[in-house]
């Protein structure tokens, strides 16, 4: 558990009055005030065995941890709203009914108010406080961000040993968080070039199968904001090392030289298993992620 | 051995460092606090002095509120403007568009006020002991006054009649709060803040001269001062004061202004203060000035509408203000924004304030009779000629000129240019330009801007004859002076002349009107609205009248020169809309705040 540091212009906006903070001018410090915890466990096992010729070391390790907002200085205008209590990698953000199918669907849903006039092909929120607005108040959790780590983190790794030739492989799995599809590649508005998810956009004809809401040149402040509709489970699982070595140790033993001598074929980032590994191996706007491949001799003198 | 000893030492090094509390208690900030005993010295006072220079920067109506806006007098062509949004059913206590800033602002202010009375006996203000005891009888004068100037504000813009029935003003705090202390405290009523304003008012009144200024060689020092030499009363109330600070003058003029809305029907029933103290307080600011006598010449165009005008504005020392002026903010100088908002496109302004056909209609004829009263002559297909003066003054309709141009402005919904009624997004919605509050002198071009020297009254004359008018009609009838040299028909019949209108007819329609108190009343509300219109008055008069908060804005579509009245904009005020909501939230932290009825 930690204490966090409150700012003076929290204090003021929810434990003192709102006048303590006039802008350019605050009275009252910062306090020691809110608490979070962190806690959770780790476990590590390692497998050695023999099986006829072949060594095989099989290792696990692995962490899982729950976060919480224990105390937390807010003030928030609904019930559910309260980061207190909930994890502190929360995503919240709207719950989505799919796409307004016509102006009457608009007529008789609540007012959507996020800043835009909508129109079919939009997306349609849950009133979460049945007040007949859509606004910031009806934001909910909806996942977690895993933005200090995912909740559980899995680590693995094998090595099998046959005479001179020793196999090495690596994998990192995380689960237990979730992303949200956002950036330019996937919230297209204003004058945004378009990415090639655009071409499942809601028209009237695709209304039944559109997979993405309508375009529009206009503001995104109101199809382009965290939902549900463009979360994914960050679940994954990736083979971040493979490693072939053949030990050519034996061929030099007569040589002062060279003590020893190995040479390895090994490729890093060779695979990622994930429902959304397309998303996950892409880089929007920098350099792409890479793949190596190594040839290698190791040799010692 | 050696590296055994340099672990030890590692070890002592790093216990030593953990045992220090200086790693967790933080340093002291490097700048200077008020309860820094060196900040009680002559050479600090200025530090000192800036406590309550944070209250003076945030004295409302130091710039302009449009709230005309969200009248019968106005729209506005910007539709993200917050006045027009709470015409259209968005005032909640979360949207308090003129309200949530100046109850942070003047709590705020009111904080360093209390901060600075705890704190003025303490602080040498000067090196010479008796100079340092004008300082302070000035400073805590000053306080006085500007927390009774905060606290009238504040229950201008939150009093009324509270969701429990009772006329509950603000809640007071009377001493500085540290952030520990119990907010949760109830508002106090609205008779309680009144009486906190005029005790204040009283405090400051006595404590501060009546005018900043020198006293000449041979001229006496004021009584209350006591036995002080004219020098020294010279140093810390004279001609370097000048400018704005808090003096008894404008205590008067604070007391007039909040006791003229505590009598009036919406919060009478809630307090003591009758129409009658009311007239008394507005009139003792007029006896200063030889009653109607002394209503200022300039005060229709005060605000640089003829060149005259705007050449003594220019003209006046630091310090010092016309004679309509009685309270000002500072000057703004090289200044166009009032014009740049408001002048229509041709002329390179965004047209944002429409007056409506409802304030144009309020204007009367020539001679002096409403233009319903089939005596004023009023002429339909010519509806602008042989009308008061002040209409062609304050608003610019069909065919009129503004500043130095003398282009006339073509409004009319077939009109050739973009002034016409809504040409683009920058065109008047009304068929009207304001005119009021524009500078002759300020002009643009495509490419330059010609600014001028603006004032921005926080208190005119003009206003406090019509709260004498008001209260003295209420409380003594139109033709009663309460022991004043002049009734409200006095003052009613000095500014119909200096508007211009029934100079030859003797003003006909006065007269008429003049044994008539329910008659007069009008009359005197009606003025009221032209002479303040666009100063942020008409918003709350409303209010305190218990007026009709809902009649829609109109405006006019002049097409081949016939006059069409449209409907321009709605206003979608609820009954209890008379009060603002006291913000929400405060009202979330704190259970014991009441909220204002129907919110």
């Amino acid at each position: 558990m930690t204490d966090i540091l409150v700012n003076a212009a929290t204090m003021a906006a929810v434990v003192n009055p709102n006048w303590f903070n006039a802008g350019n001018s605050i009275f009252g410090a910062n306090v020691n005030r809110d608490i979070e915890s962190r806690s959770g466990f780790d476990f590590g096992a390692t497998f050695k065995k023999k099986l006829n010729e072949v060594n095989v070391i099989l290792g696990l390790n692995g962490t899982y941890y729950v976060t919480k907002a224990i105390k937390r200085t807010e003030i928030q205008n609904e019930d559910y709203l309260y980061r207190q209590g909930h994890v502190l990698d929360g995503i919240w953000g709207y719950e989505n009914a799919g796409f307004f199918k016509d102006q009457d669907d608009i007529k008789n849903s609540p007012v959507h108010s996020l800043g835009v006039t909508v129109k079919p092909g939009d997306l349609k929120y849950k009133d979460q406080n049945g007040d007949g607005i859509i606004n910031v108040n009806d934001q909910v959790l909806l996942g977690r961000g895993g933005w200090y780590g995912a909740p559980f983190n899995l680590g693995m790794h094998f090595t099998a040993q046959w005479r001179k030739l020793t196999l090495f492989a690596l994998g990192v799995g995380r689960y237990g968080a979730d992303g949200v599809k956002s950036g330019s590649y996937f919230w297209v508005g204003g004058e945004d070039k378009y990415s090639k998810v655009v071409r499942d956009r809601w028209t009237t004809e695709t209304a039944d199968i559109a997979t993405y809401p309508r375009l529009t040149t206009q503001s995104k402040a109101h199809n382009f904001v965290t939902s549900d509709f463009w979360m994914y489970k960050a679940n994954r699982f990736d083979l971040a090392k493979v490693q072939v070595t053949y030990d050519l140790s034996s061929a030099i033993r007569k040589s002062n030289f060279m003590r020893e001598l190995n040479v390895y074929v090994s490729g890093a980032n060779l695979l990622t298993v994930s429902k959304e590994r397309e998303l996950m191996e892409m880089n929007v706007g920098g350099t792409p992620q890479t793949r190596f491949y190594n040839f290698g001799v190791r040799a010692l003198f | 051995m050696n590296k055994v000893l340099l672990m030890a030492a590692i070890t002592i090094l790093l216990f030593g460092a953990g045992c220090k509390r200086d790693l967790f208690e933080p340093a002291i900030e490097n700048n200077r606090q008020v309860d820094d005993p060196n900040a009680l010295m002559p050479s600090q006072a200025r530090f000192m002095y800036g406590l309550i220079g944070n209250a003076y920067t945030r004295i409302p109506n130091t710039g302009w509120y449009h709230s005309d806006v969200a009248t019968d007098n106005a729209v506005s062509n910007d539709f993200n403007n917050e006045y027009l949004r709470i015409t259209q059913g968005l005032w909640s206590p979360l949207f308090i568009p003129f309200g949530f800033n100046r109850w942070t602002n003047g709590y705020h202010a009111i904080q360093y006020i209390n901060q600075m009375l705890e704190k003025v006996n303490e602080v040498q203000w000067a090196v010479d002991p008796n100079i340092a005891e004008l300082f302070r009888r000035r400073i805590r004068g000053e306080a006085y006054g500007l927390r009774a100037v905060f606290y009238s504000d504040l229950l201008r813009l939150f009093g009324g009649e509270a969701s429990n029935g009772q006329m509950l003003g603000v809640p007071l705090f009377l001493s500085f709060q540290d952030p520990l202390a119990n907010f949760n405290i109830p508002r106090s009523t609205y008779e309680e803040c009144l009486q906190q304003i005029y005790k204040d008012l009283d405090s400051a009144s006595l404590l501060l001269p009546f005018d900043y200024g020198d006293i000449n060689e041979g001229g006496t020092v004021p009584a209350k001062f006591g036995n002080v030499a004219r020098t020294d009363y010279n140093r810390v109330y004279g001609n370097n004061f000048r400018g704005g600070l808090l003096s008894g003058r404008i205590a008067m003029a604070v007391k007039a202004k909040t006791s003229i809305i505590a009598a009036s029907p919406a919060f009478s029933s809630g307090n003591t203060t009758t129409w009658e103290n009311a007239a008394h307080d507005a009139a003792a600011i007029l006896d200063l000035i030889n009653g109607p006598a002394g209503l200022a010449a300039t005060g229709l165009e005060w605000y640089g509408g003829t060149t005259a005008i705007a050449d003594q504005i220019n003209g006046l020392s630091v310090g010092v203000n016309p004679p309509e002026v009685l309270w000002r903010a500072s000057w703004e100088d090289n200044g166009s924004g009032l014009e740049r908002d408001n002048y229509p496109p041709t002329m390179f302004g965004n047209g944002r304030i429409n007056p409506t056909q409802n304030l144009v209609d309020a204007f009367p004829a020539l001679n002096g009779y409403p233009i319903s009263d089939a005596a004023s002559g009023y002429n339909p297909s010519d509806p602008y000629t042989g009308r008061d003066p002040r209409l062609k003054m304050f608003v610019l309709v069909n065919g009129g000129t503004l500043s130095s141009s003398t282009t006339a402005i073509n409004t009319a919904a077939d009109g050739p240019t973009n002034d016409g009624l809504l040409k683009q997004a920058t065109s008047t919605r009304t068929g009207y330009y304001l005119k009021k509050l524009m500078h002759s002198r300020v002009t643009f071009t495509s490419t330059t801007t010609s600014g001028q020297r603006h004032i921005k009254p926080i208190v005119r004359y003009t206003e406090i004859f019509l709260n004498y008018a008001e209260a003295a009609n209420e409380a003594w009838g139109p033709l009663g002076n309460g022991g004043h040299a002049y009734s409200a028909y006095d003052v009613i019949k000095a500014i119909r002349r200096r508007a211009g209108i029934g100079i030859a007819n003797g003003d006909a329609y006065l007269e008429l009107v003049k044994n008539n108190k329910e008659e007069m009343r009008k009359l005197i509300r009606n003025e009221r609205r032209l002479e303040l219109c666009f100063e942020d008055i008409r918003f709350w008069d409303l209010r305190r009248w218990k007026e009709n908060l809902t009649e829609g804005a109109k405006g006019v579509s002049i097409t081949g020169g016939a006059y069409n009245y449209i409907n321009v904009e709605s206003r979608d005020f609820q009954s209890f809309m008379t009060t603002n909501p006291i913000p929400n939230s405060e009202m979330l932290k704190f259970n014991a705040l009441i909220q204002n009825k129907g919110w």
